[in-house]
């Protein structure tokens, strides 16, 4: 286990090398550079060559890519070129932001999903298993940037019951920080419901025609202990892989629901750093990302040894 | 109406200020007002995008001339007519037929570390300014400056190679924002995140994309001023979300209002709007040098078949007025009679004579948002009828400016969000290698006429000038000026002494909660 999970670390080494590289390329693709936009309409011939030679843009591609490299190993992802702050304190800043909507999110949709797909499962074709789809079918169609404009008209403007953006950190109040993040975890939360509740349905559907639940229903087990004690065990692995990407999803920033509330998370971080060329914000982030997807991806490995003993790792 | 108003005062004005050589008095004192005024509390604004950089050396994002506004004071300030009023220089004088400035500054104001104000200050900035390793896009606003003097430590004596009439206009922006020099040099590399100016705000705290909050400053020269105690500016890029968090109270003062919105703001009882024609146009630009565009009959093809007043009504729900030149209503240069008519007619006789009658293609790059394609696709269709094909490229504002910048279009929306002095509108615009002149658009005469309008005295001569100049820029149309954008803000009742000016810049010092 141990040799497992050290490997697999070892392994996020030449994973982030290739990510680097493969931003760092993909970016200069983009034509202008952070000159241009920093100096937005004033941008003139000879004051974008200023600038270019006063942030090293002139320099060949390979060697900046090359010094970049060399601090980034030292652990300094730099500063950002547009405004000089600190990629490492953006991330910080943002990364509360992000992980607490991504939580709250993935806690909010188990809630709703796990009853929902247990519910449906247990009396299929019913109209609880109907309600169930339903309700799942709307969840993943309703695009949620239109469901978040809709909610903040009926919930923000038409009634001032919540506000209608913003983000207040929770060393400054938790009843504030929570009124903040209703909407946005609603809008986050809706897909994830229809996606979890669907996938676990369809397993424990399955998992209720294997022998070893005939068989737990042969020694005289409730059908309600088949459900949640022997089937539902069995049925969490496609839902633990499920639930998994989702956080890795979330973790890699949410945009749009990002930028219609107003929430300094790392989606936004990362957008405006390709829109705005700012190189080392952009390589920062994508690395920090990355690796975090990359860990969250050795946590669900781990799960699976959890919910199934057969499962090892050597 | 108001513009008209604003027009004859401010032409009254600066001429007095330009012919004697001397600032205006300064207007009535804060005082009465100060005895009723409520002091203290936080002021709530929503900005449309985030700051930039906190240093006005380094800025060139017009964003950043919000904050800016309140912690730098600049040397000289504008009235709402846009007049250049005496501030830190408190009187100057013009000699040595334009070429020698003489800025006389007020004494007893300090930095907001402490540093005091002096011509040392003055010089020192726009040393840093100058120097090419600093990259500062204020260069060439002191492009023309030979030498710095400080003959005594009130006193700076600017000598330029060449008389240059927007020089005052330039000290009440960005380049006549002055830092600390001890600041400066105390976080040298990293000033720009701990800016300090002599303005009635100091700077706190900022989180990008989140907020940046100011606190009052206690020393500041204004006795008694500011009102407020802390002003917390949120970014909300979405122009709905930032009228939303208006309307629910999250904020009390935004710096724009979406243009479908702009018709409930009468009808709202608990808001207080402002609505005027700003220093900025939105203009399509037409690359000269290569492509059909190069023909000049090709561009007026195109500035006859633009339904301006249809594009208004579309784009800006009609609260705006249509643009034929880059001076807007508020400035003194600007000419209500020059205009072009809408006619397929008259584009089609021109595509005749540009020796292609059944029209062209051309392809029209704009910025990736909503309300811009929109523009582009009703573009698209009014050229369209006289045969003028556009196929539309939609792209990230770097590459829009990237693309500009390098001759790399044909047509493009880009736009110039203005100055006071109708010089800033036009010079770099419009001259042969003008440094913003994207189009490459080259003409002997409008070379020679806007050099005459720099180097001319009186505002009567300038006036004329510019008028000529943008009679030929029309009629050759390296630009089709669309229309001039309008400044819209909207406030909550509890904010009291507010006023909207056309630069857009929302200044807090004399404003106060109820």
């Amino acid at each position: 286990m141990a040799g497992f999970v050290l490997r697999r670390i070892i392994n996020l080494i030449p994973v982030a090398f290739i990510v680097l590289l493969v931003t760092f390329s993909l970016i200069h693709i983009a034509p202008g550079n952070p000159a241009y936009t920093i100096l937005g309409e004033q941008a003139s011939p000879s004051a974008v060559h200023l600038l270019e030679v006063k942030l090293g843009l002139n320099r060949p591609l390979v060697v900046q890519f090359l010094v970049y490299l060399g601090h980034a190993v030292r652990g300094n992802l730099g500063r950002s070129l547009l405004d000089n702050q600190s990629v490492a304190q953006l991330i910080v800043t943002r990364l509360p932001v992000t992980l607490e909507l991504a939580a709250l999110a993935v806690i909010v949709s188990l809630i709703i999903a796990l009853p929902a797909g247990i519910l449906a499962a247990y009396r299929p074709n019913t109209w609880i298993d109907s309600l169930s789809r339903f309700l799942a079918l709307v969840g993943a169609a309703v695009p949620n940037f239109w469901l978040a404009l809709l909610l903040v008209y009926f919930l923000a403007v038409a009634h001032h019951w919540l506000p209608a953006l913003g983000w207040v950190p929770l060393n400054q109040g938790v009843g504030s920080n929570l009124v903040h993040l209703v909407m946005p975890v609603i809008v986050l939360a809706l897909p994830l419901v229809a996606v979890t509740s669907r996938v676990l349905r369809g397993e424990l559907l399955e998992v209720m025609h294997a022998m070893f639940i005939q068989v737990a229903r042969a020694k005289g087990a409730r059908e309600r202990a088949v459900m949640l004690r022997h089937a539902l065990k069995n049925a969490l692995i496609p839902v633990v892989t499920v639930v998994g990407l989702q956080v890795g999803g979330l973790l890699g920033g949410v945009v749009i629901t990002e930028s219609i509330f107003s929430l300094p998370g790392m989606g936004q971080l990362v957008v405006n750093a390709i829109f705005d060329r700012d190189y080392t914000v952009l390589q920062g982030s994508v690395l920090f990302m990355a690796m975090v997807v990359l860990i969250v991806n050795l946590l669900v490995d781990l799960c699976y040894a959890w919910l199934d003993p057969r499962i090892r790792y050597n | 109406m108001w513009a008209k108003k604003g027009i004859t005062l401010m032409a009254a004005g600066a001429a007095v200020a330009a012919v004697a050589g001397f600032g205006v008095p300064k207007p009535a004192s804060h005082t009465v007002a100060a005895a009723r005024v409520h002091r203290g509390g936080t002021l709530n604004v929503g900005i449309n995008s985030d700051f930039v950089t906190l240093d006005p050396a380094l800025s060139s994002a017009l964003i950043d001339r919000q904050l800016y506004i309140n912690v730098f004071d600049p040397l000289l300030k504008l009235s709402r007519n846009m007049q250049i009023q005496p501030n830190l220089v408190t009187s100057w004088k013009i000699s040595n037929g334009g070429k020698t400035y003489t800025l006389y500054l007020r004494k007893g104001v300090t930095f907001q570390d402490g540093t005091p104000f002096n011509a040392q200050a003055v010089v020192y900035n726009w040393k840093w300014d100058m120097n090419p390793k600093n990259a500062s896009p204020r260069i060439s606003n002191l492009a023309l400056v030979k030498s710095l003097k400080t003959p005594n430590p009130y006193e700076v004596v600017v000598n330029l190679s060449a008389p240059d009439s927007p020089f005052l206009s330039e000290l009440t922006g960005r380049t006549g924002m002055i830092s600390s020099p001890t600041a400066m040099k105390k976080w040298g590399a990293n000033y720009d995140l701990h800016p300090v100016g002599t303005g009635p705000f100091e700077f706190v705290q900022w989180i990008k994309n989140d907020h940046l909050i100011l606190r009052r400053n206690p020393h500041y020269w204004q006795k008694g001023l500011p009102y407020l105690n802390k002003i917390v500016y949120t970014p909300i890029t979405n122009p709905q979300q930032e009228y939303n968090a208006l309307i629910s109270g999250q904020v009390q003062l935004i710096d724009s209002v979406p243009y479908q919105d702009v018709s409930q703001l009468p009808g709202n009882s608990a808001l207080h709007f402002a609505q005027m024609s700003g220093l900025g146009y939105a203009s399509m630009e037409l690359y000269t040098k290569s492509g059909p565009t190069a023909n000049v009959h090709n561009r007026e093809a195109i500035n006859y078949a633009i339904n301006r007043k249809a594009l208004i009504r579309l784009i800006y729900f009609g609260h705006t007025k249509p643009a034929y030149e880059e001076y807007p209503p508020s400035s003194w240069a600007y000419n209500p009679n020059l205009k072009v008519p809408f006619s397929d007619s008259l584009a089609k006789q021109q595509l005749k004579l540009a020796g292609n009658p059944q029209g062209f293609t051309i392809t029209l790059q704009g910025n990736n948002d909503p309300v811009t394609i929109q523009e582009m696709q009703a573009i698209q269709s009014e050229l369209g009828k006289v045969g003028i094909k556009v196929n539309i490229e939609p792209l990230d504002f770097t590459t829009l400016l990237t693309n500009a910048i390098n001759g790399n279009f044909q047509a493009n929306l880009l736009g110039w969000s203005g100055r006071p002095d109708p010089d800033q509108n036009a010079y770099a615009f419009d001259t042969t290698g003008g440094s913003f002149n994207d189009p490459k658009y080259s003409n002997a005469q409008v070379d020679k006429l806007l050099l005459a309008a720099r180097e001319a005295s009186s505002i009567s001569a300038r006036k004329v000038l510019y008028n000529e100049a943008a009679k030929i820029v029309l009629q050759q149309a390296p630009y089709v000026f669309l229309a001039y954008t309008p400044v819209i803000q909207a406030w909550s009742k509890s904010v009291v002494g507010y006023h909207a000016y056309p630069d857009d810049l929302m200044r807090f010092a004399t404003v106060s909660l109820k």
